[in-house]
């Protein structure tokens, strides 16, 4: 205990006390200053953004945002995996304001994104009915009524089959000729496939079930049912409709390619190369691809030198002459814990507008949402046939006389998992593709049933 | 007069010592509480409570986002009668548990030996069986993902370079978990050092009396070695039984449960109910069910040490 002798021969200089006094407002200024409370700064607001889309050209997007909104400081955080994430940030508390690339409608399904059409409406540049955007591309996002999500990147059609034109030529297939059923692309696939003397794979017609073909969602429809022609989902009823005929019949296609090159040799190449342009497509080890939108000019950077050509996906025999096109891709979504809402919305816009959606495509070949912009596309950098493909993609929603807006499935992870598992249980001949779907269709049903689902509204 | 009065308070028991040492004591422990607190506060806060709630989440079923509803034993019910991929991912966590575990220990013990031996290098071999334990994990399954790659790795590409078939590690369901356990035996580093410490600690003499009464390596190995080390090897058996029940990391980033589940390990099982399928409750019903494997396989391991365990005086 300190005395007044103590305090009296005490020399001048820094005491406990003081130091500690100084340390905790030290502290305190620190805490407030992370907080953003410094006083100036009240009108500013930090805007944290998940967009999903990793790169370097996404600082060039905040830049250029940020120059036209000084007062917003945008942080963007790139979350995969984007479900999981985004799941934990909500449970947490601290959810960010915008988000991307993500099973959509799992999160507009619970209630944790904002309606977006009273924004809509009020704003100078963008509108639902100008047909700038297409009816389709909104559609996508679309439930209970209204709008929750602005459209975004990779927003033309979703759909096409690419082929490696040098190696059609090789194996001697008339690449003017190209295949309109999966029983046609069976026969070029087993043209096409080879193996060396050992029986290792050496070139690959197709992987069915590889790049988009194998997705159901985060921005993508599950392509499957659309080429047999039916809704896997009805939104009205909340309710499944996996297990028929066309599902069988779609497994059994599948398994066919499967058992016809080995299902240790089929997924060994997508190991080893991946399933995006830049992997066996895009390296000349597999012929055929059902690609991203963005795979024209995904593939054209990853090798300059080969030839591709995308055209209309492949249906069953008794579709022929269907041109499938699908609309989903990828929007942004507010979340309704943001409180920036306007700010997000200002970007989200921003997205959609010129600036954005030139940098999206220079560095990655994303097609901007706007028939405005597709149609200044400067595509002069690309040789005669890279434009092709991807004016494909940009025209093909117009000229598609099958156009699919995706189903909204508000379990669309959980489905993307179940689909996966029955692929491998069927392509390992654990199961017949008839229990396959009846598997999906079980599954699906005891997950909304069992869980207690409760969706914040039904899709109209 | 004083000490008198002392000595009778002794005797008598008198409350106002016992009252000061009573008060003593518990400033004593209030002052050890004090300096523990961090940890408690921690504890508290980090894992019973989340212990707790997860007990309570198990009972419900719960998506992290909306509130949770009672179910009972609904979850637990569902694991054992309805969910054949909880079964597929039970067994193929004991497959790792019953073959990968005594492997790993078979192999860290005896490198622990030749590692015990005099020899040129012995330094460098040491660290050079320990540095995978320090290596991370990611970088270690990215390194194995190349060594193991159907069409470009570094045993592939010889294999097919020779004219061989090429061999599907972790793309076939009958190789993709001996591939697994491959791995980790190969990251045994810290397992090495303990039983390296373990050999370390056997007493000189021992060997001197054993190598008198005529016994030869093989025997001094076996009668001597291994006895000394059975308390290391307990330790070791323990710990490696909960790591390989909780295995997650590996399996996640080599083959996300694949081929057709043949990786599809409790941890992972457990993780994609959780943040893929959005089941909280269930999966914090799977971690209990976990929780009390482990805790019964423990125990047994503990009451059969009596048996083989030697602690020397």
């Amino acid at each position: 205990m300190a005395t007044e002798t103590d305090d009296a021969t005490r020399q001048p200089g820094l005491s406990r006390r003081a130091f500690l006094r100084g340390a905790s407002l030290a502290a305190f200024g620190s805490v407030t200053a992370a907080c953003n409370l410094v006083p100036g700064q009240e009108n500013s607001a930090a805007l944290n953004w998940w967009p999903g889309w990793p790169g370097p050209y996404m600082q060039g997007v905040i830049d250029k945002f940020q120059h036209s909104h000084p007062r917003v400081k945008v942080k963007a955080g790139l979350f995969y995996p984007t479900g999981e994430k985004l799941l934990t940030a909500v449970a947490a508390g601290n959810a960010p304001d915008m988000v991307a690339d993500l099973p959509y409608y799992n999160f507009i399904g619970r209630g944790l994104t904002v309606a977006l059409d009273d924004m809509i409406n009020a704003s100078n540049d963008i509108s639902l009915t100008d047909g700038d955007i297409r009816t389709a591309n909104w559609d996508a996002f679309v439930w209970n009524g209204k709008h929750y999500g602005i459209p975004a990147a990779d927003t033309a059609g979703r759909q096409a089959i690419g082929y490696n034109l040098d190696l059609i030529e090789k194996a001697g297939l008339d690449s003017n000729s190209l295949p309109e059923t999966w029983e046609q692309i069976f026969e070029w696939h087993k043209h096409l496939t080879t193996f060396d003397k050992a029986g290792n794979l050496q070139i690959l017609g197709i992987d069915p079930i590889g790049d988009r073909a194998g997705a159901t969602s985060d921005g993508d429809t599950w392509l499957w049912p659309e080429m047999w022609g039916f809704h896997y989902f009805d939104h009205e009823k909340l309710a499944y409709d996996i297990d028929r005929s066309e599902t069988v019949e779609f497994f059994e296609t599948i398994l066919r390619f499967y058992d016809q090159v080995g299902v240790t040799k089929m997924t060994g190449l997508a190991t080893s190369l991946g399933g995006r342009p830049q992997g066996a497509f895009g390296q000349g080890r597999q012929v055929m691809s059902i690609a991203y939108p963005a795979g024209p000019a995904e593939a054209y950077d990853a090798d300059p030198k080969q030839r591709f050509k995308f055209s209309w996906v492949p249906v069953p025999a008794s579709r022929k002459g269907k041109r499938l096109q699908t609309v989903a891709g990828h929007a942004s979504l507010i979340m309704t814990s943001s409180k920036h809402q306007k700010e997000a919305f200002a970007l989200a816009v921003f997205l959609t507008q010129k600036e954005a959606c030139d940098i999206f495509f220079n560095n990655v070949g994303w097609i901007g949402p706007r028939k405005s912009w597709q149609k200044s596309l400067n595509l002069r950098k690309y040789p005669e046939h890279v434009q092709q493909n991807i004016l494909f993609y940009t025209n093909s929603i117009d000229e598609a006389n099958d156009l699919w807006v995706v189903d909204k499935d508000p379990e669309d992870s959980f489905l993307s998992d179940q689909w996966q598992q029955a692929i491998g249980k069927v392509t390992h001949h654990d199961i017949t593709p008839r229990e396959a779907a009846r598997f999906l269709q079980t599954q699906m049903t005891e997950d909304l049933t069992s869980e207690k689902r409760e969706f914040s509204a039904r899709a109209t | 007069m004083a000490e008198l009065t002392y000595a009778q308070n002794l005797r008598s028991g008198s409350a106002a010592p016992k009252k000061r040492r009573k008060k003593a004591e518990l400033r004593r422990i209030a002052v050890g509480l004090g300096f523990i607190s961090p940890w408690i506060i921690g504890f508290l806060a980090f894992t019973f409570y989340p212990m707790i709630a997860s007990f309570y989440y198990s009972l419900t079923t719960y998506d992290a986002i909306s509130p949770p509803h009672f179910v009972g034993l609904a979850n637990y019910r569902h694991l054992f009668m309805d969910d054949s991929l909880f079964r597929t991912a039970l067994y193929n966590t004991m497959y790792f548990v019953i073959i990968g575990v005594p492997v790993g220990f078979v192999v860290a013990f005896l490198l622990a030996s030749l590692l015990n031996q005099p020899m040129r290098g012995r330094a460098f071999f040491r660290t050079v069986f320990f540095l995978p334990a320090i290596t991370p994990l990611v970088g270690t399954a990215m390194v194995w993902l190349w060594i193991y790659d159907p069409q470009f790795g570094l045993i592939n590409s010889f294999l097919a370079g020779h004219g061989f078939k090429a061999i599907p590690w972790l793309t076939s369901t009958s190789m993709a978990k001996p591939a697994i356990i491959i791995i980790l035996t190969w990251a045994q580093g810290a397992t090495i050092l303990v039983f390296l410490a373990a050999l370390q600690g056997v007493p000189q003499h021992l060997y001197e009396a054993a190598t008198i009464d005529g016994a030869n390596t093989l025997r001094r190995f076996w009668h001597v070695t291994i006895p000394m080390c059975t308390p290391s090897m307990l330790f070791v058996l323990v710990t490696s039984l909960i790591e390989s029940f909780q295995s997650f990391t590996l399996p996640w980033l080599l083959t996300q449960g694949g081929p057709d589940n043949s990786t599809e390990l409790y941890g992972v099982y457990l993780y994609r109910n959780a943040f893929v399928y959005f089941k909280l409750g269930y999966a914090s019903a799977m971690a209990w069910l976990l929780f009390l494997i482990i805790c019964g396989f423990s125990i047994l391991l503990m009451k059969t040490s009596a048996r083989w365990v030697y602690y020397a005086e």
